[in-house]
């Protein structure tokens, strides 16, 4: 995890599972949700995270050091001075390799992104799930999303009928 | 049908694919965490959770879910919202229903009833063909429809258009076009303005004639009316158009017949006209120069590949320098620094004018111009591009095709498809022999458009999926081009449009992969990612 360095103000964040993450506060505040917490002084010691084990949180947490330096608290601008393209690349490859997770972590960690309202991750995790949908039959994409079918027959003519335009 | 099924397969059998490989991570992912806390819904959790049981997706938050909804296409959102009825519901939320673009599907009679329950809140309607025209016409509802963006009528009649008209009265942009509306007569355009009368803009192209009377009364029953182009027009009465008080924008672009004179004195006196385009037509000097010297308002005129103005300015270089701050755009002037000049205070880039960042902290109206600038100049650069006139190379390796890709960039999805259009178009310089223009298409690749396009081919709007890998297609045809886009990732994101089930999208990606694969190397390639 993240090291104390000199001048850096640092957060304690907490999982329900009882650990315990030391991070610059401005990785924290990749998280719109957290950087509320802060702004309204709500954060003098630690802040606990409800609803994100230690596990998905570890992984936020590396999502947002490694995307901090681009879209950080200085803003968008500070990535123009140094090969933006070249760091665009970077940051696409390193996304691709931390979005290989099953589908149990990568729903945990939409939720995390949600929850904590980092933009960055919620496209990612989303993006991800939209193209392992797209272009699937409902049965495939029911199967992926181990939802139950909970319609009557006569609803799920219904349903097909108004759903025809879309498939012509 | 048969093709289609194949695609399925393919489909099925990469899916099944990524699974294996999920469960192998899932695997040692799961057993490598100490301790697993599980939040409320996920079930076993962790290593368990493989086969999906676990996760139920029903409990993201809504918003989160709509969010996926709305980048998912209207076929996958059709899917996911059938698959229970917590989704259903999710799916047919009015946030996801304010604009629809028909363009991709068949629109009939019986699918536009079938969508009238859900568009009761529908406010931009995006459609093609005349039968689409027709159907939304009697049968769609959507009593609230403020914007509707048609293309490919050339057969819609006036008929069609009085209903639409009549049946949306709420309408406040109507934009139909680049084909032809040749059986519109000025009766239906009469019609449209007695009906709408919160028009702001109205856009239509070929239209045979818009007389006094038609245009009469646009200035009398439309008194917000502010955006105006009749495109590729026969005749329209250029001093009615004085009429229209409220008239900010005007465009006749590509009109003939124009009485320049009345044109220039009656426009001139218009006491809001901020912009007026009347690029590809045979406007004369002196009208654009008594537009100048006229009008106190105008900011801007463009006048793009106009044969007797470019005369004059090869004349006399100076002929419209003296232009009280107005602007004047022709193929032979530095578009891009012109341009740069409506933003004094700002040290913009040159290239960066049509970057939106810039126009905010503005008068309110010059980022309306600039919006209406990408319009028209989108509109512009592909009739030329199709004509393609003699004598245009300089313009476009100076300076047309950066124009072009800073409209790919554009905030407005046509012109980003326009554009995309243009550029496979003007590339290829013979349609018989598919012959492509090296310097053109090494100037899209230098100024940085392969990525561009690459990006544009990666949305989801199918529309702009196709036109974009239409493009890069074509571009292709230049083996250096072709290296430049395999380098991108360029074969590995056709190879997933070749399996869209949009007939286009697929046709276009699957020419582009035959381009790319004519290199050996990148033959080698293509077996591996496609077989």
């Amino acid at each position: 995890m993240a090291t104390r360095e000199a001048g850096k103000k640092m957060i304690m964040l907490k999982s329900p599972d009882g650990m315990e993450f030391e991070v610059e506060e401005a990785v924290a505040m990749e998280s719109q949700t957290i950087r509320k917490m802060i702004e309204d002084d709500c954060a003098d010691t630690a802040i606990l995270i409800p609803n994100i084990n230690s596990k998905i949180l570890s992984r936020v947490i590396e999502y947002c050091n490694k995307h901090v330096p681009t879209t950080g608290a200085t803003g968008a601008a500070a990535s123009d001075t140094v090969a933006p393209a070249a760091l665009a690349e970077d940051l696409k490859i390193w996304d691709a390799e931390f979005i290989k997770v099953n589908r149990a972590t990568r729903f945990n960690l939409i939720q995390a992104a949600s929850y904590l309202n980092i933009k960055g991750l919620l496209d990612l995790t989303s993006q991800t799930t939209i193209d392992t949908i797209s272009d699937n039959s409902l049965e495939e994409i029911r199967s992926f999303l181990s939802t139950k079918n909970d319609y009557l027959p006569e609803e799920e003519q219904t349903i097909r009928r108004e759903n025809q335009w879309a498939f012509q | 049908m048969t093709t289609r099924r194949v695609r399925r397969r393919t489909c099925r059998d990469k899916g099944k694919g990524k699974e294996v490989v999920e469960e192998g991570r899932a695997v040692e992912a799961g057993s490598s965490p100490p301790r697993d806390w599980v939040p409320a819904g996920d079930g076993d959790g962790g290593g368990e959770a493989v086969a999906g049981e676990a996760v139920d997706w029903t409990l993201l938050p809504d918003d989160t879910v709509l969010q996926l909804f709305g980048r998912l296409s209207y076929r996958d959102r059709a899917s996911l919202g059938a698959t229970c009825q917590t989704w259903r519901g999710l799916g047919s939320s009015p946030c996801l229903w304010s604009t629809l673009d028909l363009r991709a599907h068949r629109c009939d009679a019986e699918v536009a009833s079938s969508l009238a329950s859900r568009c009761g809140g529908l406010q931009r309607l995006r459609l093609r063909g005349h039968e689409a025209a027709v159907a939304v016409a009697s049968a769609l509802g959507a009593r609230d429809l403020r914007e509707v963006v048609a293309e490919g009528c050339r057969g819609l009649t006036d008929a069609t258009l009085a209903v639409l008209a009549a049946r949306h009265e709420a309408l406040e942009s109507l934009q139909i076009g680049p084909d032809p509306l040749e059986r519109i007569s000025s009766d239906a355009l009469r019609h449209v303005a007695l009906c709408c009368s919160r028009l702001r803009r109205l856009h239509l192209s070929g239209l045979r004639e818009a007389d006094s009377d038609a245009i009469g009364a646009l200035a009398r029953y439309c008194p917000l009316l502010e955006d105006v182009a009749l495109l590729d027009c026969g005749t329209v009465d250029e001093a009615a158009l004085g009429d229209i008080h409220s008239l900010r924008f005007l465009s006749i672009a590509g009109c003939y017949n124009v009485k320049w004179a009345t044109a220039s004195a009656s426009w001139a006196q218009l006491p809001l006209l901020v912009a007026v385009d009347v690029s590809r037509t045979d406007v004369s000097p002196n009208a654009v120069a008594r537009l100048i010297s006229h009008s106190k308002t105008l900011e801007l005129i463009c006048a793009l590949n106009c044969k007797f103005v470019e005369e004059e300015q090869a004349h006399s270089p100076t002929a419209f320098s003296n232009s009280k701050g107005k602007l004047v755009l022709t193929i032979t002037c530095p578009i891009f620094k012109s341009l740069a000049s409506l933003f004094p205070a700002e040290a913009v880039e040159e290239h960066g004018v049509f970057n939106e960042c810039n126009w905010r902290n503005k008068r309110k109206i010059l980022g309306v111009m600039m919006n209406w600038l990408e319009w028209i100049l989108s509109q512009s650069l592909l009739r030329i591009a199709e004509c393609n006139p003699y004598g245009m190379d300089d313009f476009w390796l100076q300076q047309g095709t950066s124009m072009l890709l800073s409209l790919v960039k554009s905030s407005q999805e046509d012109v980003q498809e326009r554009a995309a259009t243009t550029i496979a178009t003007f590339v290829v310089i013979d349609d018989e022999t598919a012959n492509v223009d090296a310097a053109r298409s090494e100037a899209v690749m230098r100024d940085g458009g392969i990525p561009l396009l690459l990006d544009l081919a990666r949305c989801s709007r199918v529309s702009a999926q196709s036109e974009a890998a239409k493009a890069i297609a074509n571009l292709s045809v230049n083996a250096k081009v072709a290296k430049v886009v395999a380098d991108e990732g360029g074969i590995a994101i056709f190879t997933n449009l070749a399996k869209s089930t949009n007939r286009l999208v697929a046709e276009e990606a699957a020419g582009g992969l035959w381009n790319l694969s004519v290199g050996e190397e990148h033959k080698r390639l293509l077996r591996q990612l496609v077989v």
